[in-house]
């Protein structure tokens, strides 16, 4: 070989980022499932909590029972066992869901559980003085909920919130079992076809990161915003 | 004498020992008339393995130590309610173990040790078998490690759909609305690819799943080696196995490379179980309800 020739050696394996080059395409395309999957999951998952959350405090008996029994099955199963269920078990009562609908289903409710407890030590967190405050001015139950406790409550339970949500973007790789083409799912497929696993699962997790970094970030700037008046 | 290179070494002892057994009474009950070596009646006598072959050693062990699998339905299955492994494979090696002892085919002549597809070469180096059989496909790569026997079962790829299915083969289903099922990663997937290109594919992690999933409807098929598929045809009589083969995989039976004169009497047995119908009756016994039962492979 003359000196200072080509790079392609036969046999030898191909220039590092060739793999990625060649697929990019399909790990984006991964890369859209797994961000709406997440956005769908997420506010499933916001709902069911807000609901749930204060179900469990409520004054009425049968409701905190209710909100007791959502949040204990679904805090204490694997997300797993919940996504196989929802893809698999659900057609044995009539129930068949394509992929898409399952994951985040199972992510939305699963997480929703951990929302709920979230919300709960929130409300909870605010002082005995707020609430009779409140009763004394007449306001009823929803009121004083919505217009006292609610705002204070949200200043506590964004950091865990945003904790939440980082899991959830997480675990929105599950998906990849019931055969989801989101991320997870394609970068297993190209990793097979070309055994670039350094490359592939790299970029993966970076995708990964550059989802849940921000979060972090914006967590922290609306912290500060919400607890200006405490300081 | 001297002269010959050492390949000619063994040959030689080898040929002497099949003319040998040629001559003597082989098969329980029959007489073996000389029939030349190409017919391969080869059933030795135990006692005339010339001293320094593998074949000694095993017979004066008592025992044939073969490494199978215990999880391939069909071909090295640990039957739960017999606690008996039993297969193909199986029975492949329980025919070698009468040809060394003489026509005895009493259970107490085979060891049968389970093994993963990660430990059947390592096993037969370190010599804690005498010889694998556990699915296991020729290549190259392995040909470096270990000695091959010839082909004793030609497995590939194949189409396992629903009894209702029209579906004949593979390219039945290269259309976009239909969906094929393997296993995430496997040569299975790529070739799905490349045979019917427009289906759709869907992938897990295991067979299992597909399996549910053509039973809920989710997919059209499953494609993956034939053995795998007739496990999966076992476990549920709703399904059929279809179309040819369209992919190669010949299964060897394994011997390490360092077992004197093993690899050709195995070879020998082969030969013998593919012309004489046990190789036919065994295929028919394990396999034969998913189709009409081929040839022998060559």
């Amino acid at each position: 070989m003359p000196p200072g020739a080509a790079t392609a050696v036969p046999g030898a394996p191909p220039p590092f980022g060739t793999a990625l080059a060649n697929n990019l395409p399909l790990l984006l395309s991964g890369l859209v499932t797994t961000v709406s999957l997440s956005a769908l999951a997420l506010i499933l998952a916001l709902a069911l909590g807000l609901v749930f959350g204060v179900l469990r405090i409520t004054p009425l008996a049968p409701l905190r029972a209710l909100g007791t029994v959502y949040v204990e099955f679904f805090r204490n199963t694997p997300l797993l066992v919940q996504t196989f269920f929802a893809y698999f078990g659900l057609p044995a009562v009539g129930v068949k869901l394509p992929g898409f609908t399952a994951a985040f289903l199972a992510l939305g409710i699963y997480t929703g559980s951990f929302v709920a407890e979230v919300v709960r030590a929130g409300i909870l967190s605010i002082g005995r003085g707020q609430l009779e405050a409140a009763r004394a001015l007449g306001l009823s139950y929803a009121q004083m909920m919505r217009h006292v406790v609610v705002p204070q409550a949200v200043a506590t339970t964004v950091p865990p919130l945003g904790n939440l949500v980082i899991a959830l973007v997480k675990n929105s790789s599950l998906a990849s079992t019931i055969a989801v083409a989101d991320l997870m799912y394609n970068g297993e497929i190209v990793n097979s076809r070309t055994f670039a696993t350094y490359e592939i699962f790299g970029f993966v997790a970076l995708c990964y990161l550059v989802l849940t970094l921000p979060m972090g970030g914006l967590v922290g700037a609306l912290e500060h915003r919400l607890t200006r008046y405490r300081r | 004498m001297m002269h010959l290179p050492r390949r000619a070494a063994f040959a030689r002892p080898v040929s002497v020992l099949l003319a040998a057994a040629l001559v003597a009474c082989g098969t329980a009950g029959g007489n073996a008339a000389p029939s030349g070596l190409a017919s391969a009646t080869a059933r030795p006598a135990g006692t005339s393995f010339p001293a320094t072959s593998y074949m000694a050693k095993i017979v004066q062990r008592g025992k044939l130590i073969a490494g199978v699998k215990q999880d391939v339905l069909l071909f090295g299955y640990l039957n739960p309610r017999t606690n008996q492994i039993e297969g193909f494979d199986i029975d492949v090696v329980k025919e070698i173990a009468k040809a060394l002892f003489n026509g005895d085919a009493s259970a107490s002549r085979v060891e049968f040790k389970p093994v993963t597809s990660a430990q059947r070469i390592p096993a037969l180096q370190e010599g804690s078998v005498d010889i694998v059989a556990a699915t296991m496909t020729i290549t190259d790569e392995r040909k470096q490690q270990i000695d091959f026997s010839d082909v004793y079962y030609s497995a590939g790829q194949r189409l396992l759909v629903k009894k209702d299915s029209t579906a004949t083969k593979i390219q039945d289903l290269d259309k976009a609305d239909k969906t094929i099922c393997a296993a995430k990663g496997s040569t299975s997937e790529q070739n799905i690819t490349k045979f019917a290109p427009t289906a759709q594919k869907l992938l897990f992690d295991g067979y299992a799943e597909c399996l549910t999933a053509l039973q809920q409807g989710r997919t059209d098929a499953i494609s993956t080696d034939d053995v795998i598929l007739a496990g999966l045809a076992e476990q549920d009589p709703n399904t059929k196995l279809v179309g040819d083969k369209f992919t190669d995989e010949p299964y060897g039976l394994g011997i390490a490379k360092t077992s004197t004169g093993f690899t050709e009497f195995v070879n020998g047995v082969l030969r013998q179980i593919k012309t004489n119908g046990r190789w036919k009756a065994t295929y028919q016994q394990w396999l034969g309800k998913f189709g009409p039962v081929p040839e022998p492979p060559k």
